[in-house]
């Protein structure tokens, strides 16, 4: 973990630096997106100096506690035990926030999206579609009897098919079709 | 007033007959004890010469013979050298493949030959009698054909069927050729052309158009009238498939043009929806029956359904542009699916004793040629781009969209996915690792020999060529298509040429 | 240099076949294969940087470009060009290839040679996806690309090879058929398959409007489906657990992206602009279902399908926000996803070879065992959530950005959640596998950490993560010439300047 981390460090520290300037150019395309300072530099400075301050003093406590005198978290722990456990477990962020975000997200994710959605709707509809296919497929192929006789009546059936299509006057057809359908239409 | 001698317009089928005859001679003449296996060879140079003919017939003006029944002109031509590129790759396949004890090689041989004359014949006829003939010829020889494995049931079952189903749907044709001579008056192409729009009972005309339809529509294996396909292909020997499947199919396209865009083209606003119906009909059929196959002859069986309805497509097309795309279709076609049929002959062996799409499992390590060269040809019959298979499937579509069917271009290309999922289930067993069943059940890598070898190069090189240099063969058949019209002299009807694209 | 500059393109096409020949002529003997294709990617990818570094950014239009007749009847043509779209994504194209090879080099034992002429061949045709200025030969591309892809997927699938090899051509193929139709019947009423010449002829109204909405959904469904956009990503997360790891780090994304932005934007821009809004709805929901699936997979492929769906649909979000900085950051954006996807895919490969499961649950403290994979593993991790000063975080900064202005303030919240989301799936990956209690597997089972080639190419794309992140500089330029809002066809056309910050759909028409 450690070569991750002084990488990751490494960025941030490099990071703050070239955001300052450079990110106008960096950037030239969003310009239209307009990320230029939303605060004066001096309130940036303020703000930086705050930030690292904080940081500072954080190290600061830790060293205190934990570097030097190390009977001092155990005593605190002692005199504040509720104190101690709430900090402990950091205020209970982590389980508050499993419980209202985390869980729900991956209950839902899991047997909502992954379930639900992706394997019985849209696996489904591929599935139906393949299987229509396969099972017409099936259908057609009992066509196929093998009895020559049935055959014979196939080609007759679709010559009489073929007659049948070309002597219907079809422009007749659709046009007086179409007039039903007009008819209908304008009542 | 015609400067060429009659026997010039005929000469590839002078040729082959001549060389079926020499080869019957032969075989009766050995003795019995004698391989006849050189007997192929002599029906292969015969075919060779055939072949030659046709391409000096080029030097040929334009015209007919033996008083207006037969045509050379660039579009007799393409179809000839196409018919008998297909029976010198079928010969060749049949000459390592069949056994060797097969006393009856002969027969095979000269049947070919025969059958050759027949479809050659049908693609030159201008005239409805002689386009009779030169069906039964051709249709006689591939009856035999398809039932050459006597030893089996399956061969002669498939023959009968075959027999029997075709007579029948000649007859239709017959049928047709009668009521349209009986509404003009001719047999003459020309003349029908020239007199049905005018003639008198309209609706026999009509009707023969119909009842010929169904005869040729019979041949080339569409839906409704393919029901006979799955069963004959898998009866008929391999190598008998692979000619059954691409040459008869050839001479019935060209004869479906002929006397769909030659003879009655005034009837277009009639056979348009029809063949729109039959087409999209064609392809589902077959798509959707071929997807649960198992039997990979009968697979490749509904495929062939599917592509006869692919290929009707482009007749939606306008003149030339349709029938250049269906030429150049039934090319691309013929080209892969002797390749393919080719392939499957080595790798089934004669007597198919594996038949089954799990026997090819594990093909590409057994026999790396011949996998590689069944995924190719897989390939091409999907449609994949750089083989003449894409190149046939884009014509015909183009060919339909641009005459206005643009929902027919879109079930057939949704329809050639659809294919691709039966031809990809094939190729993936292929492309597997793991033997289904143990080693010693599998067959022993088939050996390519020197004929088989050059059949499978020629078939490899057109589909290569269709799909990346399509120039030349487009240009016949464009070439063709332009000569594909009643002589201006006795027409009133033009057709409909491509500068009269509707205003959609 | 004329003469380079023309057939450069031809070269790039050309080596990879070249490569998969010799392959397969030379016997499967000692790694042989292996080099052979190392040495065929690195050369290819020293023939792109020939691009950028001959790249001319004042020239407008495409470069390196040839044009011969291929077919003449119907004219088909092999156009072939970059502009500054197509010039970086060739250039990653070619920085994955060698990539691509490492990390098939000892996950793929047996069959070496069909391995790599097929893996060669798909290097072709991707190339070719992205020069061609045809649309028949960019259609014959786009397919071609698809066959290597589903015959090694079902070679080497993991489990279920065959089976999710034909979904995913399947679901590819058919969904392109209507594009064939589609440029089928664009030549049947202009008489071109040039991009260029369409692009004129639709501006001026050449073809008639009402189809050509059709005609503009059928392009944009067949891209769709191979970006994926939410929801068609059926195919993505089984391709990504079954195929090697060399063809799954180039199967989703870039193609598919790339073909909407030159294809369906720069073909269709008024239809694009309509349909705007529904993939902008599509794209948000694909962010947020993607992050939210990636959170509970058990497998770490299938985390990775999500994820790359919660990115891509960013990305889409970027096209169709119809703004300059959302366009730039999403071109910009499919190179970080390019960079950042490769590197994952190698390091999960590595750990797949090395302790045979892709489970995550199976693993845990490997960062004790491999310390050099679990830095890596970190950085591309960071990278990939888009942490400042790694590359994906100046994509995603111009994609929320100018979605938040220029779009919809709405929509730009709901996508910056998925990045946080992406955040917790990714680092709760890092902590699963490298971090915590080592598991049974990771005790058991002796494992060395990666070697010499392997951070031969992590290291440089880590690199390449910072770089891209630090000084993105050097590639805006390009990128921002190809997509600027004055550069842009329609506009160039109608001499209208369409403000950067327009909401889509909204008084263009």
């Amino acid at each position: 973990m450690l070569g991750p981390l002084v990488i990751l460090a490494l960025l941030s520290i490099c990071g703050g630096w070239i955001g300052i300037k450079r990110f106008a150019t960096f950037l030239a395309p969003s310009v239209g997106a307009n990320t230029s300072d939303t605060g004066s530099a001096h309130l940036e400075f303020m703000l930086s100096i705050a930030a690292v301050g904080v940081a500072l003093l954080g190290w600061l406590v830790a060293h205190q506690f934990y570097g030097q005198k190390t009977g001092r978290p155990a005593k605190l722990a002692a005199a504040l035990p509720g104190g101690y456990k709430l900090l402990a477990n950091k205020y209970y962020v982590d389980e508050f926030y499993a419980a209202i975000v985390v869980k729900p997200l991956m209950v839902i994710s899991k047997f909502l999206l992954g379930w639900v959605v992706d394997t019985a709707l849209l696996g489904g509809t591929a599935w139906l579609i393949g299987g229509i296919a396969t099972f017409s497929g099936a259908l057609l192929q009992r066509w196929q009897s093998g009895n020559i006789r049935s055959y014979a009546a196939w080609l007759a059936a679709g010559a009489a098919a073929v007659i049948l299509f070309v002597l219907v006057p079809w422009a007749t057809v659709l046009g007086s079709l179409s007039a039903i359908h007009l008819g209908v239409a304008g009542q | 007033m015609n400067p060429v001698p009659d026997i010039f317009r005929i000469l590839p089928e002078v040729i082959l007959t001549l060389t079926g005859v020499a080869v019957m001679f032969i075989d009766a003449s050995l003795p019995s004890t004698w391989p006849r296996r050189m007997l192929g060879w002599v029906a292969a140079i015969g075919t060779v010469l055939a072949l030659w003919a046709s391409v000096w017939q080029f030097s040929l003006p334009e015209g007919t013979g033996f008083s207006g029944t037969v045509e050379t002109s660039a579009f007799t031509i393409f179809f000839h050298v196409l018919i008998c590129g297909i029976v010198l790759v079928a010969l060749l396949l049949a000459l390592d493949t069949l056994p060797e004890d097969s006393h009856h090689q002969g027969e095979y041989y000269a049947l070919i030959v025969f059958g050759a004359v027949g479809m050659c014949l049908l693609t030159g006829a201008v005239e409805l009698l002689v386009v009779f003939i030169a069906l039964e010829i051709s249709s006689i020889s591939t009856y035999i054909l398809a039932g050459y494995r006597k030893s089996t049931g399956r061969g002669p079952e498939a023959a009968i069927k075959y027999f029997l189903l075709g007579s029948f749907a000649t007859a239709f044709l017959l049928y047709g050729v009668a009521l349209i001579f009986g509404a003009t008056g001719t047999t003459q192409i020309y003349e029908i052309a020239h007199l049905a729009p005018t003639a008198q009972n309209h609706s026999f005309v009509v009707a023969g158009m119909a009842l010929m339809l169904v005869g040729i529509l019979f041949k080339v294996s569409a839906a409704p009238f393919h029901v006979w396909t799955p069963d004959v292909y898998e009866g008929a020997p391999s190598p008998v498939v692979a000619l059954l499947s691409t040459a008869p199919k050839a001479a019935a396209f060209a004869l479906l043009i002929r006397v769909l865009y030659e003879m009655l083209p005034s009837l277009r606003d009639m056979w348009t929806p029809l063949l729109w119906a039959v087409a999209v009909l064609s392809m589902t059929v077959g798509n959707l029956a071929a997807l649960r196959q198992e039997n990979v002859k009968r697979m490749l069986a509904y495929s062939s359904i599917a592509h006869a309805g692919y290929l009707l497509a482009a007749f939606a097309g306008f003149g030339t542009s349709g029938i250049a795309a269906a030429s150049f279709y039934t090319a691309a076609y013929a080209a892969m699916n002797v390749g393919i049929f080719a392939v499957i002959t080595l790798v089934s062996g004669y007597d198919e004793k594996l038949p089954m799409i799990d026997d090819f499992r594990g093909l590409l390590y057994r026999s790396p040629l011949l996998g590689g060269l069944l995924i190719f040809f897989l390939a091409s019959l999907v449609g994949i781009p750089f083989t003449g298979g894409f190149f046939g499937k884009f014509y015909s579509f183009s060919a339909a969209v641009n005459g206005g069917a643009v929902a027919l271009a879109i079930i057939g290309l949704l329809n050639s996915g659809l294919a691709a999922a039966y031809y990809l289930r094939l190729t993936l067993v292929i492309a597997q690792h793991s033997p289904a069943k143990s080693d010693e059940e599998i067959a022993p890598a088939p050996q390519v020999g020197i004929a088989v070898g050059a059949a499978l190069a020629f078939a490899v090189i057109a589909t290569l060529i269709l799909g990346i240099a399509p120039n030349e063969v487009l240009h016949a058949a464009e070439n063709g298509a332009l000569t594909l019209q009643a002589p201006p002299v006795q027409t009133t009807s033009p057709g409909l040429s491509a500068g009269q694209l509707p205003s959609q | 240099m004329d003469s380079i500059n023309s057939s450069i393109l031809t070269w790039i096409l050309l080596a990879p076949l070249v490569g998969a020949v010799l392959v397969a002529l030379v016997p499967d003997r000692a790694k042989l294969p292996n080099w052979i294709a190392l040495l065929t990617a690195l050369a290819t990818f020293g023939l792109t940087l020939h691009l950028p570094a001959h790249f001319d950014l004042g020239h407008g239009g495409f470069q390196f470009s040839i044009n011969l007749q291929w077919i003449e009847n119907p004219a088909i043509f092999y156009h072939v060009g970059v502009d500054g779209l197509s010039l970086w994504l060739v250039v990653l194209t070619g920085l994955l290839a060698p990539v691509g090879v490492i990390a098939s080099w000892s996950a793929i034992k047996e069959r070496r040679k069909i391995f790599f002429v097929l893996f060669l061949l798909q290097q072709t045709a991707m190339f070719g996806v992205f020069v061609s200025l045809d649309m028949m030969l960019y259609y014959a591309f786009w397919e071609l690309s698809l066959v290597p892809m589903a015959i090694l997927i079902a070679m080497y699938g993991r489990k279920d090879g065959p089976k999710v090899a034909l979904k995913f051509f399947l679901f590819t193929f058919i969904s392109s058929a209507p594009l064939l139709v589609a440029i089928l019947w664009l030549y049947s009423k202009t008489n071109s398959f040039d991009f260029t010449v369409l692009q004129n002829d639709i501006i001026v109204g050449l073809v008639p409007a009402e189809p050509l909405c059709w005609v503009s959904v059928a392009f944009l469904f067949a891209f769709a489906v191979k970006v994926p956009v939410f929801p068609l990503h059926g195919w993505l997360a089984d391709t990504f657990s079954e195929a090697p790891v060399a063809l799954a780090m180039v199967v989703a994304g870039k193609l598919g992206l790339y073909s909407m932005l030159r294809f369906h934007v720069g073909l269709f821009p008024f239809q694009a602009r309509a349909a705007a809004p529904y993939l902008i709805a599509l794209a948000v929901i694909g962010i947020l279902y993607g992050a939210c699936l990636a959170l509970v997979q058990q497998d770490f492929w299938r985390l990775l399908a999500f994820a790359a769906l919660s990115h891509l649909s960013l990305i889409t979000l970027g096209i169709y926000g119809f703004t300059y900085a959302g366009s730039a950051g999403a071109v910009y954006q499919i190179l970080n996803h390019g960079v950042v996807d490769g590197a994952l895919f190698v390091l999960l490969g590595a750990l797949e070879t090395r302790y045979s499961t892709s489970e995550i649950a199976a693993y845990g403290g490997v960062a004790g065992k491999l310390p050099r994979a679990a830095t890596l593993f970190v950085i591309a991790s960071l990278a990939m959530i888009g942490l400042p000063m790694l590359n994906s975080f100046v994509g995603e900064f111009l994609i929320l950005a100018s979605t938040f202005n220029g779009v919809s303030r709405s929509w730009a919240v709901a996508a910056a959640l998925g990045v946080i989301l992406s955040a917790a799936y990714m680092l709760w990956l890092v902590q699963r596998v490298f971090y915590g209690p080592e598991s049974e597997l990771t005790r058991s089972k002796p494992a060395a950490d990666l070697h010499f080639r392997e951070l031969a190419v992590l290291w440089p794309l880590a690199l390449l993560m910072l770089v891209m992140g630090l000084a993105p500089s050097y590639w805006m330029p390009f990128i921002e010439a190809a997509v600027h809002p004055q550069n842009r066809h329609e506009v160039r056309y109608l001499d209208f300047v369409v403000t950067p910050n327009t909401a889509p759909g909204g008084g263009q028409r």
